[in-house]
């Protein structure tokens, strides 16, 4: 991918900061995979010390699952990473393998669309009750979780929308749309 | 209902087959189907609600940490010790290195849940090792492709994980239910590569070295504290000490610990690990997410209790409909990714099990098998191609496949030991 030059360059640049917004998402995830890790371990413990925390399954269910989960997807999509089955496309070349791909996207596209509408009023309607489990004598607020969902899915958007876009321009040129990635870049 | 359910299959397919991924094939035809047949305010109500109650489990928590751990085991370099530590032992034995390979695949299995990145970690180890010293090429690409399929059966397993969820049976039960079928497969496996190799010596040179027991010994040190680790796990799951979850946590740190220690541990590999466990997690849960979407279509159009109705009233031919799914296994498992094969399936399967009453723990060894057999027959075996990626030019796809033909014929075996003698699977579950 390019750098921007100059302010002509927007498109770069939007799609510099997709990028880079996509990879920050996932290292919060991975982030957060770790702290899960700890947390779960100090569980352990605790509870064979006979001193158990409260609420261990229900903050790992809310918040760590909803944040390793959804925060990476845009990045996967970026990426194609996405699990296809390739046998009967594999020889394909040209148009024909961009419109594959080009049918794939706006499917995402779709998906990701109807996923963040439904998300987002699930998250507007979970945040007015603010939305919370009762764990023990007390309770734990999850209504923030929601909204790690909707981000997540608005970045997905972007990123299968870039990819149509990509998809429909390699169409009008009759290029190939294949994208090789660079196993370093990626990690 | 049968009209949408054949149109919901045939999308499906359909959208797969012009490489549309998992997921979103799931998603729409499951979206689309329950929209026709209940309307569209119930099917946007499930897009509503089902990803993020799906996800928000404790119990689906273990995937991304045993993910995790067995990257770690991974980029810190214990899966080399562990290589390293099967070839001294059991190099002297006919076709040595392929054994040792195979026990390898066997041990990082057991610290691994999934049979590509077992094939793909120890290709890079063992297959170069076995060339070097002239072994014939199809056995030496043979054996890891083949013995990395443990990876799904010796627990941890993520696809064990996600079939408990949606068959709702014990994953502690079914991680147990792997484990002797996996060390069958081990064992079979073993006697084929030292028979083979007594009869035909040119297979596998004898490996000229000395090897010394003190260095047999010390080799043991770098790959001891790992073997304990993932005793503790499946000990502490056995005994209920553990949920998969901590298990899964307790086993990560416990790597942690010991490449810390071991001085193998620098920011770089554990942050390579954690995003890499993310991502892998991400594509996991995307194609379970639209499977979740199937299951909610086969429930509300009724589908699934048709299925069931037909199942009962096909009673007397329980072998007509186990073979029919064994076969719905091999065929899609030559072309789509396990958890695919498992996620596509389970939804449509499980209720025809259940009124059938076939044991749900059996089975879900028995899907393993096949789809892990799938990973390595043609056209696609994703297996094979792992480690045609690992070998480049050096081998031939067909020298590959025809190296895992030796071991298609023990899994066969297997196979039908498992079906003859259930207790291989439900000793353990049931003790």
């Amino acid at each position: 991918m390019e750098n921007p030059k100059t302010s002509d360059d927007w498109p770069v640049l939007a799609e510099t900061i997709l990028m880079r917004g996509a990879k920050f998402l996932a290292r919060v995830s991975a982030l957060m995979l770790f702290v899960m890790l700890i947390h779960v371990c100090f569980d352990v413990a605790s509870r064979l010390l006979k001193l158990p925390f409260v609420g261990t399954n229900e903050t790992v269910a809310a918040y760590y699952m909803v944040a390793v989960v959804f925060l990476p997807l845009p990045y996967v999509a970026l990426y194609r990473q996405n699990v296809t089955v390739d046998l009967f496309t594999d020889k394909l070349a040209g148009r024909a393998s961009t419109l594959t791909y080009l049918i794939a996207d706006f499917l995402g596209l779709f998906v990701s669309v109807l996923w963040l509408w439904q998300a987002t009023r699930v998250a507007l309607h979970s945040t007015a009750i603010t939305e919370r489990w009762i764990i023990g004598s007390g309770f734990i607020q999850v209504w923030p979780g929601k909204w790690v969902l909707v981000l997540s899915v608005a970045v997905l958007v972007l990123a299968f929308a870039r990819a149509a876009i990509k998809d429909v321009i390699n169409l009008w040129k009759n290029q190939n749309s294949e994208e090789v990635l660079d196993e370093s870049e990626m990690l | 209902m049968t009209l949408a359910l054949i149109l919901v299959i045939v999308s499906l397919l359909f959208l797969l087959a012009i490489r549309v991924p998992i997921g979103i094939a799931l998603f729409t035809v499951s979206f689309f189907g329950i929209a026709a047949v209940r309307g569209m305010r119930p099917a946007l109500q499930i897009v509503a609600q089902e990803p993020f109650s799906f996800v928000s489990s404790w119990t689906l928590s273990a995937i991304p940490l045993f993910i995790f751990m067995g990257l770690l085991v991974q980029t810190t370099g214990m899966s080399s010790s562990l290589f390293h530590a099967s070839r001294l032992w059991l190099s002297r034995l006919p076709g040595g290195l392929a054994v040792a390979a195979n026990f390898s695949c066997a041990g990082f299995a057991a610290a691994s849940g999934s049979s590509v990145s077992t094939a793909a970690a120890m290709g890079r180890l063992a297959i170069p090792e076995m060339l070097r010293y002239g072994y014939q090429p199809g056995l030496a690409t043979g054996v890891v492709a083949s013995a990395g399929t443990l990876g799904s059966l010796i627990p941890p397993s993520i696809i064990f994980i996600l079939y408990g969820i949606f068959a709702q049976v014990s994953v502690g039960k079914l991680f147990l239910a792997g484990i002797l079928p996996g060390l069958l497969t081990a064992g079979v496996y073993t006697v084929m590569i030292v028979v083979r190799c007594k009869l035909n010596p040119a297979l596998a040179p004898k490996i000229e070295e000395d090897v010394t027991w003190k260095e047999r010994f010390s080799s043991l040190g770098d790959v001891m504290p790992l073997v304990v680790v993932i005793g503790l796990v499946l000990g502490g799951i056995y005994a209920a000490i553990f949920t998969a979850t901590e298990a899964g946590a307790f086993g990560a740190l416990s790597v942690l610990v010991i490449a810390l220690l071991q001085k193998r541990l620098n920011f770089q590999n554990i942050s390579e690990a954690l995003m890499a466990a993310v991502i892998n997690t991400a594509k996991i849960f995307f194609i379970a997410i639209g499977a979740v979407l199937l299951t909610k279509f086969l429930a509300i159009t009724g589908s699934g209790a048709k299925l069931a109705d037909l199942a009962s009233s096909l009673q007397g031919n329980r072998f007509l409909l186990l073979s029919m799914m064994v076969l719905t296994y091999l065929v899609l498992g030559m072309f789509l990714d396990p958890i695919g094969v498992l996620l596509i399936t389970i939804p449509v399967f499980l209720p025809v099990l259940n009124a059938i009453g076939f044991d749900l723990i059996l089975f879900g060894v028995l899907v393993v098998k096949f789809i892990e057999i799938g990973l390595l027959t043609p056209p696609v075996g994703l297996n094979v191609f792992v480690i045609k990626s690992v070998v480049g030019d050096s081998v031939s796809l067909v020298q590959i496949f025809r190296g895992v033909g030796w071991f298609l014929v023990c899994e066969a075996v297997v196979v039908a030991l498992l079906f003859s003698f259930p207790s291989i699977s439900l000793f353990l579950p049931n003790w």
